[in-house]
Protein backbone atom coordinates (compact mmCIF):
# COMPACT_ATOMS: atom_id res chain seq x y z
CA UNK A 1 0.00 0.00 0.00
CA UNK A 2 2.79 2.25 1.19
CA UNK A 3 4.00 1.92 -2.79
CA UNK A 4 1.07 3.03 -4.46
CA UNK A 5 0.36 6.11 -1.86
CA UNK A 6 4.21 7.33 -2.64
CA UNK A 7 2.85 7.64 -6.45
CA UNK A 8 -0.13 9.56 -5.35
CA UNK A 9 -0.47 12.02 -6.80
CA UNK A 10 0.34 11.18 -10.33
CA UNK A 11 1.66 13.65 -12.99
CA UNK A 12 -0.04 14.81 -15.62
CA UNK A 13 2.16 12.88 -18.32
CA UNK A 14 2.01 9.34 -16.08
CA UNK A 15 -0.80 9.88 -15.73
CA UNK A 16 -1.91 9.92 -19.15
CA UNK A 17 0.51 7.39 -20.06
CA UNK A 18 -0.55 5.06 -17.23
CA UNK A 19 -4.30 5.45 -18.93
CA UNK A 20 -3.05 5.11 -22.20
CA UNK A 21 -2.01 1.85 -21.59
CA UNK A 22 -5.21 0.61 -19.27
CA UNK A 23 -6.76 -0.02 -22.42
CA UNK A 24 -4.24 -2.06 -24.51
CA UNK A 25 -0.83 -2.76 -24.91
CA UNK A 26 1.09 -0.10 -26.73
CA UNK A 27 4.14 0.93 -28.48
CA UNK A 28 5.38 4.63 -27.76
CA UNK A 29 4.21 5.96 -30.68
CA UNK A 30 0.46 4.56 -30.02
CA UNK A 31 1.14 6.00 -26.40
CA UNK A 32 1.66 9.32 -27.69
CA UNK A 33 -1.28 9.16 -29.84
CA UNK A 34 -3.73 7.30 -27.94
CA UNK A 35 -3.03 10.24 -24.87
CA UNK A 36 -3.61 13.43 -27.10
CA UNK A 37 -6.36 11.55 -28.63
CA UNK A 38 -7.85 10.93 -24.95
CA UNK A 39 -7.34 14.40 -23.65
CA UNK A 40 -9.30 15.56 -27.23
CA UNK A 41 -5.72 16.64 -28.17
CA UNK A 42 -5.10 19.28 -25.46
CA UNK A 43 -2.25 17.06 -24.12
CA UNK A 44 0.62 15.89 -26.35
CA UNK A 45 3.41 14.66 -25.14
CA UNK A 46 7.20 13.82 -27.54
CA UNK A 47 9.26 11.32 -27.32
CA UNK A 48 11.35 12.80 -24.91
CA UNK A 49 8.88 12.99 -22.08
CA UNK A 50 6.92 9.99 -22.64
CA UNK A 51 10.72 7.43 -22.50
CA UNK A 52 11.74 9.68 -19.60
CA UNK A 53 8.48 9.07 -17.78
CA UNK A 54 8.68 4.93 -19.28
CA UNK A 55 11.89 4.80 -18.06
CA UNK A 56 11.17 5.18 -14.23
CA UNK A 57 7.90 3.34 -15.05
CA UNK A 58 9.54 0.22 -16.02
CA UNK A 59 11.85 0.70 -13.84
CA UNK A 60 9.62 0.38 -10.67
CA UNK A 61 7.75 -1.87 -12.17
CA UNK A 62 4.34 -0.10 -12.69
CA UNK A 63 4.43 -0.64 -16.82
CA UNK A 64 6.59 -4.22 -18.36
CA UNK A 65 7.42 -4.55 -21.78
CA UNK A 66 6.19 -7.41 -23.76
CA UNK A 67 8.03 -9.08 -26.68
CA UNK A 68 4.45 -9.87 -28.43
CA UNK A 69 4.21 -7.65 -32.16
CA UNK A 70 2.55 -8.22 -35.39
CA UNK A 71 4.29 -9.46 -37.82
CA UNK A 72 5.97 -7.06 -40.17
CA UNK A 73 6.42 -4.91 -37.55
CA UNK A 74 8.91 -2.19 -37.54
CA UNK A 75 11.54 -3.84 -35.36
CA UNK A 76 12.32 -0.57 -33.39
CA UNK A 77 9.11 -0.97 -31.54
CA UNK A 78 8.97 -1.84 -28.29
CA UNK A 79 5.31 -3.13 -26.66
CA UNK A 80 4.25 -1.88 -22.88
CA UNK A 81 1.79 -2.71 -20.75
CA UNK A 82 0.32 -1.65 -17.47
CA UNK A 83 1.50 -4.46 -14.62
CA UNK A 84 -0.85 -4.96 -11.24
CA UNK A 85 0.89 -2.86 -9.53
CA UNK A 86 0.54 -0.25 -12.34
CA UNK A 87 -3.80 -1.05 -12.30
CA UNK A 88 -3.37 -0.35 -8.52
CA UNK A 89 -1.70 2.48 -8.59
CA UNK A 90 -3.45 4.16 -11.51
CA UNK A 91 -7.29 3.13 -10.00
CA UNK A 92 -5.57 4.40 -6.40
CA UNK A 93 -4.98 7.72 -8.80
CA UNK A 94 -8.67 7.66 -10.29
CA UNK A 95 -10.22 7.11 -6.35
CA UNK A 96 -8.21 10.66 -5.33
CA UNK A 97 -9.63 12.38 -8.44
CA UNK A 98 -13.16 11.43 -7.49
CA UNK A 99 -12.91 12.49 -4.20
CA UNK A 100 -11.31 15.58 -5.06
CA UNK A 101 -14.71 15.86 -7.54
CA UNK A 102 -16.93 15.19 -5.07
CA UNK A 103 -14.94 18.19 -2.53
CA UNK A 104 -15.46 20.61 -5.42
CA UNK A 105 -18.92 19.72 -5.50
CA UNK A 106 -19.77 19.51 -2.35
CA UNK A 107 -18.21 22.94 -1.92
CA UNK A 108 -19.47 24.26 -5.21
CA UNK A 109 -23.29 23.39 -4.16
CA UNK A 110 -24.53 26.77 -1.95
CA UNK A 111 -22.67 28.89 -4.71
CA UNK A 112 -25.07 27.32 -7.58
CA UNK A 113 -27.67 26.64 -5.41
CA UNK A 114 -27.69 30.35 -4.36
CA UNK A 115 -27.37 31.88 -8.07
CA UNK B 1 18.16 17.84 -42.70
CA UNK B 2 15.66 17.87 -39.75
CA UNK B 3 15.66 14.12 -39.18
CA UNK B 4 20.03 14.43 -39.38
CA UNK B 5 19.46 17.06 -36.25
CA UNK B 6 16.79 14.39 -34.48
CA UNK B 7 19.21 11.78 -35.46
CA UNK B 8 21.96 13.92 -33.70
CA UNK B 9 20.05 15.10 -30.65
CA UNK B 10 19.00 11.33 -30.01
CA UNK B 11 22.68 10.06 -30.13
CA UNK B 12 23.85 12.81 -27.63
CA UNK B 13 21.55 11.89 -24.95
CA UNK B 14 23.38 9.70 -22.08
CA UNK B 15 24.46 6.12 -23.19
CA UNK B 16 22.08 4.20 -21.18
CA UNK B 17 19.12 6.66 -21.92
CA UNK B 18 20.04 6.35 -25.30
CA UNK B 19 20.60 2.40 -25.99
CA UNK B 20 17.77 2.13 -24.01
CA UNK B 21 14.93 4.39 -25.83
CA UNK B 22 17.32 5.33 -28.84
CA UNK B 23 15.64 3.54 -31.70
CA UNK B 24 12.23 3.94 -30.41
CA UNK B 25 12.68 7.47 -30.02
CA UNK B 26 13.95 7.65 -34.07
CA UNK B 27 10.82 5.46 -34.56
CA UNK B 28 8.48 7.80 -33.46
CA UNK B 29 9.82 10.73 -35.00
CA UNK B 30 9.76 8.53 -38.73
CA UNK B 31 5.85 7.81 -37.64
CA UNK B 32 5.09 10.87 -36.42
CA UNK B 33 3.12 13.00 -39.49
CA UNK B 34 5.46 15.49 -40.73
CA UNK B 35 3.67 19.00 -39.00
CA UNK B 36 4.74 17.35 -35.88
CA UNK B 37 8.11 17.31 -36.33
CA UNK B 38 9.01 20.72 -35.41
CA UNK B 39 7.42 20.29 -31.82
CA UNK B 40 9.63 16.94 -31.63
CA UNK B 41 12.22 18.50 -32.14
CA UNK B 42 12.37 21.10 -29.19
CA UNK B 43 11.17 17.64 -27.42
CA UNK B 44 14.61 16.25 -28.21
CA UNK B 45 16.61 19.16 -26.92
CA UNK B 46 14.38 19.67 -23.85
CA UNK B 47 14.83 15.52 -23.25
CA UNK B 48 18.27 16.45 -23.65
CA UNK B 49 18.73 18.47 -21.04
CA UNK B 50 16.71 16.75 -18.38
CA UNK B 51 18.80 13.76 -18.71
CA UNK B 52 21.69 14.75 -18.93
CA UNK B 53 21.12 17.98 -16.10
CA UNK B 54 18.31 15.92 -13.97
CA UNK B 55 18.61 12.47 -14.58
CA UNK B 56 22.65 12.33 -14.82
CA UNK B 57 24.55 12.59 -11.67
CA UNK B 58 27.61 14.01 -13.92
CA UNK B 59 26.31 17.75 -13.08
CA UNK B 60 27.32 16.94 -8.84
CA UNK B 61 30.83 15.96 -10.30
CA UNK B 62 30.78 19.10 -12.15
CA UNK B 63 29.52 21.15 -9.29
CA UNK B 64 31.82 19.21 -6.98
CA UNK B 65 34.70 20.00 -9.45
CA UNK B 66 33.48 24.08 -9.40
CA UNK B 67 33.50 24.20 -5.83
CA UNK B 68 36.74 22.93 -5.38
CA UNK B 69 38.35 25.14 -7.98
CA UNK B 70 36.25 27.82 -6.11
CA UNK B 71 37.99 26.94 -2.72
CA UNK B 72 41.12 26.74 -3.54
CA UNK B 73 41.29 30.34 -5.52
CA UNK B 74 39.12 31.56 -2.34
CA UNK B 75 41.97 30.45 -0.29
CA UNK B 76 45.23 31.32 -2.33
CA UNK B 77 43.37 34.93 -2.08
CA UNK B 78 43.23 34.80 1.29
CA UNK B 79 47.00 33.63 1.63
CA UNK B 80 47.88 36.33 -0.74
CA UNK B 81 45.90 39.22 1.45
CA UNK B 82 46.90 38.04 4.47
CA UNK B 83 50.62 37.89 3.94
CA UNK B 84 50.46 41.63 2.53
CA UNK B 85 48.59 42.42 5.55
CA UNK B 86 50.90 41.20 7.79
CA UNK B 87 53.69 43.47 9.16
CA UNK B 88 56.95 41.52 7.68
CA UNK B 89 58.51 39.06 10.24
CA UNK B 90 62.20 39.71 10.86
CA UNK B 91 63.95 37.05 9.09
CA UNK B 92 64.63 34.93 12.01
CA UNK B 93 60.81 34.53 12.19
CA UNK B 94 58.34 31.87 10.56
CA UNK B 95 57.05 33.71 7.90
CA UNK B 96 53.70 31.93 6.84
CA UNK B 97 50.94 33.50 8.62
CA UNK B 98 48.57 31.30 10.48
CA UNK B 99 45.71 32.13 9.34
CA UNK B 100 45.78 32.04 5.49
CA UNK B 101 47.10 28.16 6.45
CA UNK B 102 44.18 27.37 8.31
CA UNK B 103 42.35 28.64 5.29
CA UNK B 104 43.54 27.00 2.48
CA UNK B 105 44.00 23.56 4.81
CA UNK B 106 40.03 24.13 5.49
CA UNK B 107 39.23 24.95 1.76
CA UNK B 108 41.26 21.81 0.09
CA UNK B 109 39.49 19.64 3.17
CA UNK B 110 36.12 20.79 1.61
CA UNK B 111 37.48 20.51 -1.81
CA UNK B 112 38.27 16.52 -1.04
CA UNK B 113 35.33 16.07 1.18
CA UNK B 114 32.59 17.41 -2.51
CA UNK B 115 34.66 15.25 -4.81
CA UNK B 116 34.52 12.31 -2.46
CA UNK B 117 30.42 12.76 -2.36
CA UNK B 118 30.16 13.37 -6.17
CA UNK B 119 32.24 10.09 -6.30
CA UNK B 120 30.07 8.20 -4.06
CA UNK B 121 27.30 9.70 -5.75
CA UNK B 122 28.40 8.81 -8.80
CA UNK B 123 28.83 5.00 -7.90
CA UNK B 124 25.58 4.56 -6.30
CA UNK B 125 23.47 6.00 -9.43
CA UNK B 126 26.04 3.23 -11.47
CA UNK B 127 24.81 0.63 -8.94
CA UNK B 128 21.75 1.66 -8.98
CA UNK B 129 21.00 1.63 -12.72
CA UNK B 130 22.70 -1.67 -13.24
CA UNK B 131 20.18 -3.22 -10.43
Amino acid sequence: MEDIESWLPLSTAVLHILLALAGEDRHGYAIMTGIARQSGGRYKIGPGTLYDNLDRLLEHGLVEEHNRRPAGDDPRRRYYRLTKLGKRVLSAEADRLAQVVRDVRTLLAPVKGGA
Amino acid sequence: MAARLYRRLVRLHPRAFRERFGPEMLCVYDEADPGERPRLLLDGVLSLLRQWVARSRYWIAGAAALGALLQVAMAGVAWRAAARSLPRPPLSQDPSPQGAVLLLGAGLVCAVLLFLTALASLVRGAARRKS
